[in-house]
């Protein structure tokens, strides 16, 4: 069917998607086009880019082209700590890209599950991405973590600057500036090495949980890592400490997911608690969003033709006798144009009339 | 097949001796040929020689899976990679230099030359000081001399060439080594092959 609806490789990820969703009961979701500048501006950090496409609106209001899609859904929804919403979108967003610093349209697809959250929620969401990063390819990797964990070991480091220097490692896998760290910061040593430890884990998922728990991380923590990873499947998931959320907002499990074929992550997200609470919500809400622009190299179909047949028609053919034969040609299943002259680089399958008639 | 980006130069020939013996030789990587790419499909690498400058992006975006980069590059770029070993090779450091008689007035904004622009203003606003940043490409130690700028914030390896020009070294940012860099997304499909590499890599450096 795709092939007859000649749809783009990530337009079908992106229907693909949207019936994963649907068929876990996740309701889409449609937003407008921008929002008002306030709800932003409160979370920039929140954020993957502070800057914004702003405009006023004809009402003096300052609106800006929404950057993010979750915190619009978090706003909208009702606020319940004992019922679950399940939705899903796939929406355009405005970002300021890292590497060429100017403003891009981002197409994304995602999911937010905000109420009641408990382990089966939790499970449910990772068991959604992993599944959509199978839609975009067969060989595909989710790396998990838990933010409580990490923290944990976060804890006893009491100086802000080597809090940030040690995540700055971590997230960059630097076991070596880590151990070097612990050189320099003798009275947080036995932290940073503990952070070295889970910056080095490289072994099977069974492996890094039985040694989390040689390491005397948190019980409770270990368990819901445990539980959620042992409902996935087990050759596309990876515990790995590198993955990072900003804990400003980012408190749980924390998810980030991997195609071959492409450099950079293409989905990503986590547990974000703690945004919930920052906007005085008394919920608890796990999300991801798929990322499309990395995508469209990878999954282009480009045929070897541009047309299938070019029918070639002189100024004294009879029009209607000439698109007559291009219909008949086209319920045959090939695509047709009609042309007086073939314009240089066209690609084609075969031509008819003119000369050749 | 594993793609290995490696600095143009002494570092990059030291760094592939290393390679070699651990298993991954490639010989024709060192020979005289015009070539840029290398392959050796009996062990599954493939080298290529970039600007040492390059390597970082050429492993951001998956071109390379593994490469050789200096902590500068590193630092001024803040490429999206894994940065999974210190080599201890190409050891020298980030520095600001100015000419021997050089008196700063914190009254006024320092004007620094440089190549290093988010170094140099990353390294000033953790201090507090209001800086003009002078990009330069090359040739920064001619700043100070022609009085165009204040400092200079450069790679500082002996400190030979500061000295014939009369300049000498104020303040240290940080030391610079050679780190081995990885993709992120390699790391996940090629995860054996690259932690093989960072294991010999390892053992050599120890050595």
């Amino acid at each position: 069917m795709t092939e007859k609806l000649n749809l783009k490789g990530e337009e079908r990820v992106i229907m693909a998607l949207r019936s994963l969703y649907g068929s876990y009961g996740y309701r889409p979701y449609k937003m407008s086009r921008f929002e008002e500048y306030d709800l932003y501006a409160g979370y920039k950090d929140f954020l993957v880019s502070g800057n914004m496409i702003t405009f006023t609106d004809t009402d003096g209001k300052l609106m800006a082209l929404k950057p993010d899609v979750t915190l619009s859904i978090v706003r909208s929804l009702k606020d319940s700590s004992s019922a679950v919403s399940r939705i899903c979108y796939d929406e355009n967003v405005y970002r300021v890209s890292d590497k060429s610093g100017t403003f891009r349209e981002i197409m994304q697809a995602g999911l937010e599950c905000i109420g009641d959250i408990g382990i089966l929620e939790l499970t449910e969401v990772a068991v959604l991405a992993q599944k959509s990063l199978k839609e975009i390819s067969d060989s595909s990797m989710l790396t998990i973590s838990h933010m409580g964990i990490i923290e944990q070991f976060l804890q006893g480091i009491t100086s802000e600057e080597v809090t940030e220097m040690a995540v700055e490692a971590l997230s960059a896998r630097n076991t070596p500036q880590l151990a070097k760290l612990s050189g320099d910061y003798p009275q947080f040593a036995s932290e940073l090495e503990s952070l070295a430890r889970l910056s080095s884990m490289t072994g099977s998922n069974e492996a890094v949980v039985s040694e989390l728990r040689k390491m005397g991380a948190d019980e409770d923590l270990v368990s819901v890592l445990e539980s959620v990873v042992s409902a996935l499947e087990q050759d596309s998931v990876r515990i790995d400490f590198s993955v990072l959320g900003g804990m400003k907002y980012y408190n749980g499990i924390t998810l980030r997911g991997y195609v071959e074929g492409i450099p950079a992550a293409v989905l990503s997200g986590g547990q974000y608690d703690r945004l919930m609470k920052r906007m005085g919500k008394k919920s608890r809400a796990i999300g991801f969003a798929v990322y499309m622009d990395p995508l469209e190299r990878m999954l282009q179909v480009r045929s070897e033709y541009d047309v299938d047949i070019v029918l070639l028609y002189k100024d004294d053919e009879n029009p209607a006798a000439v698109l007559k034969k291009a219909r008949s040609l086209r319920e045959n299943g090939m695509s047709v144009v009609v042309l007086r002259t073939v314009p240089a680089g066209l690609r084609y399958r075969d031509i008819i009339g003119g000369e050749n008639a | 097949m594993l793609n290995i980006a490696l600095p143009k130069g002494r570092l990059g020939e030291k760094v592939y001796e290393i390679f070699a013996r651990s298993g991954f030789e490639c010989p024709e990587v060192l020979g005289d040929s015009r070539k840029l790419v290398f392959e050796n499909p009996a062990n599954g690498v493939r080298y290529f020689w970039a600007k040492p400058s390059d390597v970082a992006v050429y492993v951001e975006r998956g071109a390379a899976d593994i490469g050789v980069a200096g902590k500068d590059i590193i630092d001024e770029y803040r490429p999206d990679v894994y940065e999974m070993l210190d080599l201890g090779m190409g050891k020298c450091r980030m520095c600001v230099a100015a000419r021997k008689d050089f008196r700063d007035n914190p009254d006024l904004t320092l004007r620094v030359a440089t190549k290093f622009s988010h170094i140099a203003r990353r390294y000033y606003a953790s201090v507090g000081r209001e800086i003009d940043v002078i990009h330069l490409n090359g040739s920064i130690e001619l700043a100070p001399v022609l009085g165009m700028s204040d400092v200079i914030v450069d790679i500082v390896e002996t400190g030979t060439t500061l000295r014939e020009n009369g300049l000498e070294v104020i303040e240290t940012i940080m030391p610079i080594s050679a780190r081995l860099i990885v993709n992120k997304s390699s790391f996940e499909f090629k995860k054996d092959q690259v932690l093989k590499v960072m294991q010999a890599l390892a053992t050599a450096v120890e050595e």
